[in-house]
């Protein structure tokens, strides 16, 4: 399938599935007499009218013109496509154990996952040393010298 | 006009002490360092700074938060430039020929560049501020709601006029910023839109989750095809790292066009910096005669912009030590600080207490010298980080970028949002759909929809403020004639390329 | 320790007495005497963390921070404070994580009627309730200001002006309907006899702050409703008039002109406040300890000048008092928001 024909059918579900969501508004009486629901609702429209128009356009157009995607993954692709699965994971568990374990913590042993996945396990040693002295130094500039709030966790002190 | 330079010497008599020069000195390294941060921008710089401020007398005290906020200014475009991640909002459009420029292998060029627009912006807006202060702060009065939305739709057309390739994608982008705009509770009546029962949807989905994962995330994503390369450009070409005469010749057009438009963007509420480059930028592009250059490198795609948004901080001052109204975040920030030092800005402030704006007045002078002598130098050592090994950099560039969406909110709920934008740009650039429309749609949709309701509440439920508003009328037809403009050209263009086959 | 309880309960007697003077007199609770007399009492056993719900910069952040500087400035409390902002849910982020230290005397929160609001606009599913009322701390004033060349002089001319056409007057208010700006103008509209609010034209300026303030200025609209902090600077420059403060007595100084509402006729009184809760289940103990330290705090030089100097009164109520006002005043928001159709 070509780029502009997936980015219009896009549309168009996005902008229905928001209208939709948009008209199960609760409207209310009080404050303005646009309410809450007319902006939405032009946006529905206008983001399904785009998305008509540019598979009208895309039908339109000669095939050799057209730029296509590719599914198919490389043995290669496949490798960024993991490490991109892994890193996802990883932040949004690192986003768990944020206040429960401390910024400190929490944030050495992400940044030693990201460091493992991307700067292969023979060099370990500067994996653990670029990942320690990140979440140090972060920490002492932020917490300890700006005063920003970063969870203190289990090293409560 | 000879009482606004007898004052200016009185600030400036003020300002030039060895206190005073020190703070300015800290305040802007700060700012310069927190800019460059993601997500970390001037409100957080000024708001870590007021516990020091405690102790300081009132003019010291505005003088090293004034000197954060134009640190943060000069900030904000290092990251835009470097690694494609701008560093606040108002950086973004930098990074539309910042980042070509460091490909191209003039990563250095770029960040004097940006450097030096940002200094003759902010010392051209500095004598607009002496001598205009009091006329632009009437002007910006008659923006009423029905003047905000014309102002923004213009803004945003220019967004996707200015993306390259095809307009409907850029309008389906555009969409889609404005429907997550849309996200948490409604401004105006308090009712819950679209939060699909996440308690941490509530308040919105906050651009700079956005803007962080669409820029930064997505560029580690995009890099991590490409592990072994360096990032961005080869390290043996960083470029010269300082101006031309011909590079200044190319770039002091459009510095001069800009300053003045976003010192008058700025002065207006809400997000004048982010309205100011993007309007700075298209200007140039329009008026320029290899607009094709535009958006792969041009000189005037970086200069434009950040001319435009050091001159609009300076204007941001305006309401704020004229009516004591805080036009942004971090001069809303700023205006807390003043009033638990005693100090309220406002009308009153100039007549009773005249060496205290002065004094920020003349401040700013010696703000901008010294950042442009902090960050001149600047550039060579951090052309040198683009030298560290994409592994490392990469997970350091993640670690940032969480750790900024975290002080965002000082919460890590907005994680999940943050790796959902990091794939959703991935997808986005895949598919060829611009980003920029999106993000700015994002930033501006909250203001646009409620300045359109405030208008229509006021007009009894009709659009007649639109129409009857003279601003309100010019800026809605420019609107419409950029889009003509830009229809015309593309169809012409290709009438040219099918002309060219035919013969 | 012992020279510091001898302390304790002499400042106790000083407090009880200053705040007998004020307006609300808290009857010598039994939390406080229990403090002097009981044989086991508590002191915080570890850093003591403030938490700001809501960003850097803020009212809540700077009552918080201003509570840092007087209570380990004045030396009222033993251990370090720091200071946690948890921003968003208007606030209701910062007081549930407050609630993840439950039973800790080491932890409270700073809070204002948004508590209450926020719940009864079903933004927030926490109340009052799910917390230890602390103290009320501060409170500032209400306004309604209007344009100098305005043809409303008095109260009593601007709200006859809205009976007789409830849509003739576009009204700004910020940052949201339902807060304590909106609820003086409800109260103020009752108390004047409209009755189809409805019709009220609300122009909502959701923004950072003060954006009502320009377009009020510029025109844009012909009324505001607004904290007298945030008027005031312009009402001392002669931009706009003030019709009415929601205070029970005229202040002093620069707003002695300022008419209160009720000299006006018009039975309005209501403050805008700032306070303090704990975790909930707390011990009687810690409240004790903490009414102790937050009414000396209150009496502080330092403090007050804080509060001046943010145009705040110093406003005190100890941990059995507040808790009785939040009550009282959740009943009265939630009939009058029912009233006017904003909640059912």
């Amino acid at each position: 399938m070509s780029k502009n024909m997936i980015t219009g059918l896009f549309a168009v579900a996005l902008g229905g599935i928001y209208l939709i969501a948009t008209l199960n508004l609760r409207q209310q009486t009080m404050g303005d007499p646009t309410g809450p629901k007319a902006f939405p609702f032009i946006i529905a429209i206008l983001l399904i009218l785009l998305g008509i128009l540019l598979l009208v356009k895309e039908i339109k157009t000669p095939q050799e013109s057209k730029s296509i995607v590719f599914f198919q993954l490389t043995p290669e692709g496949k490798k960024v496509l993991i490490r991109i699965v892994i890193t996802s994971i990883a932040g949004i568990i690192y986003g768990f154990l944020l206040d429960p374990l401390g910024y400190l913590i929490s944030t050495a042993v992400f940044m030693l996952g990201l460091m493992f996945l991307v700067n292969t396990l023979v060099r370990w040693k500067q994996n653990i040393i670029v990942s320690i002295s990140f979440s140090l130094v972060t920490y002492i500039g932020f917490a300890t010298l700006l005063h920003l709030s970063l969870p203190r966790g289990i090293l409560s002190f | 006009m000879l009482d606004s330079l007898n004052y200016l010497a009185l600030g400036m008599h003020e300002a030039f002490t060895a206190t005073n020069i020190f703070w300015v000195l800290i305040g802007g390294i700060l700012g310069t360092v927190i800019g460059m941060l993601p997500g970390l921008g001037p409100a957080t710089g000024v708001a870590v700074l007021i516990p020091v401020t405690y102790g300081m007398n009132p003019t010291t005290a505005l003088i090293t938060m004034a000197g954060v906020y134009y640190g943060a200014m000069f900030g904000g475009s290092r990251a835009s430039i470097l690694i494609n991640t701008p560093g606040d909002a108002s950086a973004i459009v930098t990074c539309w020929d910042g980042y070509p420029m460091a490909r191209n292998g003039q990563a250095g060029k770029a960040l004097a560049i940006s450097a030096w627009a940002s200094f003759v912006g902010g010392m051209i807006s500095v004598i607009f501020i002496v001598f205009l202060a009091l006329p632009v702060a009437r002007f910006a009065l008659k923006f009423g709601p029905a003047e905000m939305f014309a102002l923004l739709v213009f803004s945003l057309t220019a967004t996707v006029t200015l993306s390259k390739g095809n307009l409907l994608k850029g309008f389906i982008s555009l969409c889609l910023g404005f429907i997550i705009s849309t996200i948490g509770i409604d401004a105006q009546t308090g009712v819950m839109r679209f939060t699909m029962g996440f308690g941490s949807l509530q308040d919105g989905i906050d651009f700079l989750v956005a803007m962080i994962g669409l820029y930064a995330v997505t560029e580690v994503f995009k890099n991590y095809a490409s592990l072994d390369a360096n990032y961005g450009v080869s390290t043996s070409d960083i470029g010269k790292v300082s101006m031309t005469r011909a590079d200044w010749k190319q770039c002091l057009g459009p510095i001069l066009r800009s300053t003045p438009l976003g010192f008058i963007v700025g002065v207006l509420p809400g997000m004048g910096g982010t309205i100011a480059t993007l309007l700075a930028y298209s200007t140039e592009k329009q008026i320029n005669k290899h607009p094709e250059n535009f958006g792969k490198g041009a000189m005037e795609g970086v200069a434009a912009p950040e001319a435009a948004n050091n001159a609009s901080s300076v204007g941001a001052m305006i309401p704020l030590l004229t009516m004591g109204i805080p036009g942004s975040g971090t001069t809303a920030v700023m205006l807390g600080a003043l009033m638990m030092l005693g100090i309220q800005p406002g009308p009153t402030l100039f007549t009773q207490h005249p060496e205290i704006p002065w004094g920020v007045i003349a401040s700013m002078i010696i703000g901008n010298l010294l950042l442009l002598a902090i960050n001149l130098p600047l550039v060579k050592p951090l052309v040198q980080l683009l030298k560290i090994p994409q592994r490392i950099l990469l997970p350091m560039i993640m670690g940032l970028a969480f750790m900024g969406t975290y002080l965002m909110n000082y919460s890590a709920s907005d994680f999940f949002l943050l790796v959902l934008f990091g794939i959703g740009g991935l997808l986005m650039s895949k598919l060829d759909i611009p980003i920029p429309p999106m993000v700015l749609a994002l930033i501006l949709g909250g203001m646009l929809e409620q300045s359109f309701r405030q208008a229509l509440t006021i007009g009894n439920g009709t659009p007649v403020l639109f129409f009857t508003k003279p601003i309100s009328i010019v800026l809605l037809v420019l609107a419409v004639l950029s889009i003509v403009y830009t229809l015309v050209k593309d169809s012409r263009a290709k009438a040219r390329i099918s002309k060219g086959q035919a013969a | 320790m012992r020279r510091r309880t001898s302390w304790i309960a002499l400042a106790l007697v000083g407090g009880m007495l200053l705040t007998g003077c004020g307006a609300t007199t808290p009857a010598p609770s039994n939390n406080s005497s229990s403090a002097a007399s009981a044989p086991k009492t508590w002191t915080p056993d570890a850093t003591i963390e403030i938490v700001a719900p809501a960003g850097p910069g803020g009212g809540y952040d700077m009552l918080a921070r201003t509570m840092e500087r007087t209570l380990t400035g004045d030396k009222l409390v033993d251990k370090a404070i720091i200071i946690t902002n948890k921003t968003g849910g208007g606030g209701a982020t910062g007081w549930a994580y407050l609630n993840t230290h439950k039973g800790s005397g080491n932890y409270f929160a700073a809070n204002s009627p948004q508590i209450i609001q926020n719940n009864l606009l079903g933004v927030s599913t926490l109340s009052y309730k799910d917390f230890t009322p602390l103290a009320m701390l501060q409170a500032e004033w209400e306004v309604v200001a209007v344009p100098k060349d305005s043809p409303y002089k008095t109260g009593k001319d601007f709200f006859e002006a809205l009976k007789a056409d409830p849509t003739k007057i576009s009204i700004a208010v910020g940052p949201a309907l339902g807060n304590d700006d909106h609820i003086q103008f409800l109260k103020l509209a009752k108390a004047n006899g409209i009755t189809d609010m409805s019709k009220l034209k609300f122009v909502v300026y959701p923004g950072a702050g003060g954006e009502e303030i320009p377009a009020l200025l510029g025109g844009h609209v012909q009324a505001m409703t607004i904290s007298l902090g945030e008027a005031m600077e312009q009402y001392k420059a002669g931009n706009l008039n003030i019709l009415g403060i929601s205070s029970d007595k005229r202040l002093e100084g620069d707003y002695a002109k300022i008419p209160t509402w009720k000299e006006q006729g018009i039975d309005v009184v209501f403050p805008h406040w700032r306070g303090v809760v704990g975790p909930s289940g707390m011990t009687p103990e810690q409240i004790a300890y903490w009414d102790n330290a937050l009414s000396k705090m209150s009496q502080q030089q330092s403090w007050k000048d804080a509060m001046k100097k943010m145009n705040m009164d110093v406003y005190y109520l100890n941990s059995a008092d507040y808790k009785a006002y939040l009550e009282k005043s959740t009943q009265e928001e939630s009939d009058l928001l029912k009233s006017v159709g904003l909640i059912k």
